[in-house]
């Protein structure tokens, strides 16, 4: 039985699971352009094979990088419900002309073919992402991304973006959301120890609310009480914002990472434009 | 030698600030030379941290000055060699922290430097390997243990080559094992050359440096080799401070006219100058020992629990631990950091709930999730290590009136005013101050005060002493003996067996996950066995008993735990 204090649990943050796949040796700058790419492509794809291929360009991504299919499959299940309703929604809502033709009548609500296709297309859509979404925190650690936004965006400090400062910005935050769920829990558990009501029976959102409000307060006070310790920390550490810093990752950029951006914007390509093609 | 800090005059007032306050520190004058060691002793809140930032300018003075090798602290443009040239370790390891894998935390202050990557790279697993952390290096510094996190600060601080390193009370979090490793890193530091300023409550620790300076309300009070401020017996109880226990207890052994020379100050040295057995008395009977033998309250059976199950960073925290305790005992869990018990003890008042085994608490289930957790609560208090830490209302009041008011129990008023009481605050005086205005004791207090305020028979303690100075940790011992008089049972978690060894009828010793050993405190203290394979130390007490009696004195083991008990049955032999 899983404790309900653990908030660091539900956190996505740190699922990074190392593996020495082709995939997960590529540059960091690859890895991330390819799933800024992905994203992009799932986003903006017009039909429902551009989806189906993208699913299937993610399967495949699942087997050349060795990631486990069961996180995921624990993400769909949790995000389902609401996918489920925000395709009633659109069954309901969809509109394309004045008159249109309905095919079915459920409820006295006219339900067209047109509005169903729309429908499965939201729902293969967020399965996609959420797909991608999990293949993304498993194959590219935290330290990874700051790395790969560092060196991504350091030539834009000529025109004077303060690139050092926005990485480290992105660092810290990283490294608080842990630090923030366990001051959460320490909070939680303080005060459950002394008679808060912390278990949850049956289903009432107001009582749920009520628990959560006497946190926030806390929280707040707490994460700046830390970020004050850590600010001092920091600047006694040499850290001054505006300063030149260099970075400890010396990523080298090869051939093979230019093949992984490659197929990933052709692959994607395929799916932007499956339209023209099926 | 050299004279690498020099303080003339240094008074602090930070702004905004209460003008009927006076500064936070007053006229301090002092010179530190080169390579030497000097250990900051004082009551928590007498301004030993405002002085050690005044050294790496993370503060600067309201009047007078402060150099460091030559360098003006007030002068922006010193800062970044000033902070190469000064190194510091804080008391709460994780705040230091900034980076979210260690590798990368260690490297932070170097790319601070702008160096180039592979020089970085070759400084950080350089100092991982010095520090053990080499196997952790990619891992996110929230999972490692207190005395990793303590060694990757230290790494941080090292890499970047400081002539000086100021430590904030950094031990105050780690057991004694990794506490002892983390000393012996100070002390190869101080032997290769490195200027070290120390905080600490810890007088043991403090007489390892060549010199003490002693602070109060701001001010130096005594300054001078160790010897000589240790010898001040006087003055530094009465600003609640103490000596090492050594000399402690060699002048109580020399009030009862044994003979000991007046310059021990360490366990070793006292452990060398005891004297044979003079008297005649054979046939010595042990005062009868005063252990409860009540009903067992408490019945933990092959208790398992994993943090984080089901995720790549779960955790075994509990593998089958059994416990038990009678009721009106004064127990104490001992164990390492990471043995497991304060998820034992969470699992008593039912925080947590076992993922396997059986847990008895007066008459509740609670391994039964429908065992409700505030029902369980209203007969079992917990108070969390830095309770301070988790505050959540605004005034003194409000905080000990939650739990009263969660239960809507009625006369709040009269219960806090009583609760108050009990841990020594004045209710009139602080029932409408501002949590943030407490010293460090006074909101320890407030935190005892909000969980005895409910009135349960079974206490539960997480390292009650931890951060605390010696004079509250005192007041605190008796109150955990005049709660049981009340007839309470209390439960105590802790890694110091030398305090726990003076109040508690039995101990229960943690490691992995297990409890190892439960039985008289006696038993365990004497069995040293069970107390090296756990990671812990004997206390001085148990060492001297040990060599008393190899020495021919009829001591009984039992009746002899602390120094009172201890001397008062060497006078009834001596006679």
């Amino acid at each position: 039985m899983s404790s309900r204090f653990e908030f660091l649990g539900s956190t996505s943050l740190g699922q990074y699971i190392p593996r020495d796949s082709w995939f997960h040796t590529r540059d960091p700058r690859a890895r991330l352009i390819s799933f800024v790419i992905i994203f992009v492509a799932v986003i903006f794809t017009p039909n429902t094979w551009g989806l189906l291929l993208g699913i299937f360009f993610i399967t495949s991504l699942y087997f050349l990088a060795h990631l486990p299919i069961k996180s995921t499959w624990a993400g769909i299940r949790r995000a389902l419900p609401f996918i489920i309703i925000l395709a009633i929604l659109q069954i309901i809502f969809f509109r394309t002309a004045e008159n249109m033709t309905y095919h079915w009548k459920i409820f006295g609500i006219g339900i067209s073919q047109e509005a169903l296709f729309s429908a499965l297309n939201l729902i293969l859509r967020f399965l996609v992402l959420i797909i991608v979404l999990n293949a993304f925190v498993m194959s590219l650690s935290t330290s990874q991304v700051t790395a790969a936004l560092f060196h991504l965006l350091k030539p834009f400090d000529r025109i004077g973006l303060p690139v050092n400062d926005l990485t480290m910005v992105i660092q810290i935050a990283m490294r608080y959301l842990p630090l923030i769920a366990q001051i959460a829990e320490k909070t939680a558990k303080a005060q459950a120890a002394r008679g808060a009501d912390w278990e949850q029976k049956g289903f009432n959102p107001i009582k749920q609310a009520k628990r959560v409000l006497p946190l926030i307060v806390p929280l707040i006070v707490n994460s700046l009480k830390r970020a004050e310790t850590m600010a001092v920390a920091m600047e006694s550490r040499g850290f001054n914002a505006g300063q030149k810093r260099s970075s400890f990752h010396n990523l080298v950029y090869t051939w093979e990472d230019g093949l992984l951006i490659l197929t990933t914007l052709l692959l994607s390509s395929l799916m932007l434009f499956s339209s023209y093609i099926f | 030698m050299k004279k690498l800090i020099s303080i003339n005059n240094l008074s602090y007032r930070p702004k905004p600030f209460p003008s009927d306050k006076p500064d936070i520190l007053q006229d301090i004058n002092l010179d530190i030379e080169e390579g030497s060691f000097v250990a900051i002793i004082g009551r928590n809140g007498s301004g030993k941290t405002t002085l050690i930032k005044h050294i790496n300018g993370l503060l600067f003075p309201s009047r007078g000055k402060v150099e460091v090798a030559g360098l003006d602290t007030r002068h922006l443009e010193n800062h970044p060699k000033l902070r190469s040239l000064v190194g510091m370790v804080f008391q709460n390891p994780s705040d230091q922290i900034v980076a979210s894998t260690v590798e990368e935390d260690v490297a932070f202050g170097l790319e601070n430097l702008n160096l180039p990557s592979e020089k970085i790279q070759k400084e950080v697993y350089g100092q991982l390997e010095k520090a053990g952390l080499l196997a952790d290096a990619k891992r996110p510094p929230h999972l490692l243990s207190g005395g990793q996190i303590q060694g990757l600060a230290l790494a941080g601080v090292l890499a970047r080559h400081p002539k000086i390193i100021l430590f904030d009370e950094p031990t105050s979090m780690l057991d004694p094992l990794t506490r002892n490793a983390f000393l012996d890193r100070v002390l190869k530091l101080r032997r290769d050359g490195m200027t070290i300023l120390y905080i600490t409550q810890h007088m043991e620790e403090a007489f390892l440096a060549d010199k003490i300076i002693v602070i109060d309300d701001g001010k130096i009070v005594l300054t001078g080799s160790r010897e000589d401020v240790f010898k001040q017996r006087n003055i530094l109880y009465e600003i609640g401070l103490n000596i090492p226990v050594a000399a402690a207890y060699a002048q109580a052994l020399r009030d009862i006219g044994l003979p000991i020379a007046e310059n021990i100050f360490t366990p070793d040295a006292l452990l060398d100058v005891l004297p044979d057995y003079q008297g005649n008395k054979p046939d010595f009977q042990p005062p009868s020992s005063d252990d409860p033998s009540g009903e067992m309250i408490i019945n933990l059976q092959n208790v398992h629990y994993t943090y984080l199950a089901g995720t790549p960073l779960s955790e075994k925290a509990l593998q089958g631990a059994d416990l038990e305790v009678q009721e009106g005992a004064i127990q104490g869990i001992v164990g390492t950091n990471g043995s497991g018990k304060s998820t034992l003890l969470m699992h008593i008042n039912g925080l947590l709930r076992p993922s396997q085994g059986m847990v008895r608490v007066a008459f509740f289930d609670v391994e039964d999730p429908a065992t409700s957790l505030r029902e369980i609560v209203k007969k079992v208090g917990l108070v969390f290590q830095n309770p301070e830490a988790q505050f959540f209302e605004a005034f003194v009041g409000d905080e000990i009136a939650f739990g009263p008011k969660q239960f809507e129990l009625d006369n709040i008023r009269e219960r806090v005013n009583k609760a108050m009481a009990l841990v020594g605050l004045d209710f009139e005086a602080y029932k409408d101050r501002r949590l943030e205005t407490l010293s460090g004791g006074e909101k320890r207090k407030v935190a005892l005060a909000s969980t005895l305020i409910l009135d349960q028979e079974i206490l539960l303690f997480d390292e009650p002493t931890a951060g605390m100075d010696p004079k509250s940790r005192y007041e605190l011992l008796a109150l955990f003996k005049q709660l049981q008089r009340q007839g309470k049972t209390i439960l105590i978690a802790s890694h110091r067996l030398d305090e726990i060894a003076q109040i508690s009828n039995a101990l229960s010793v943690m490691k992995s996950g297990r409890v190892v050993k439960t039985s008289p405190t006696h038993d365990i203290l004497f069995n040293k066995k069970t107390i090296n394979e756990s990671g812990l130390s004997a206390p001085l007490i148990v060492e001297i008993v040990q060599i008393l009696k190899e020495k021919g004195w009829p001591i009984e083991c039992n009746s002899c735990l602390s120094i009172e008990q201890l001397t008062s049955a060497m006078q009834e032999m001596m006679i």
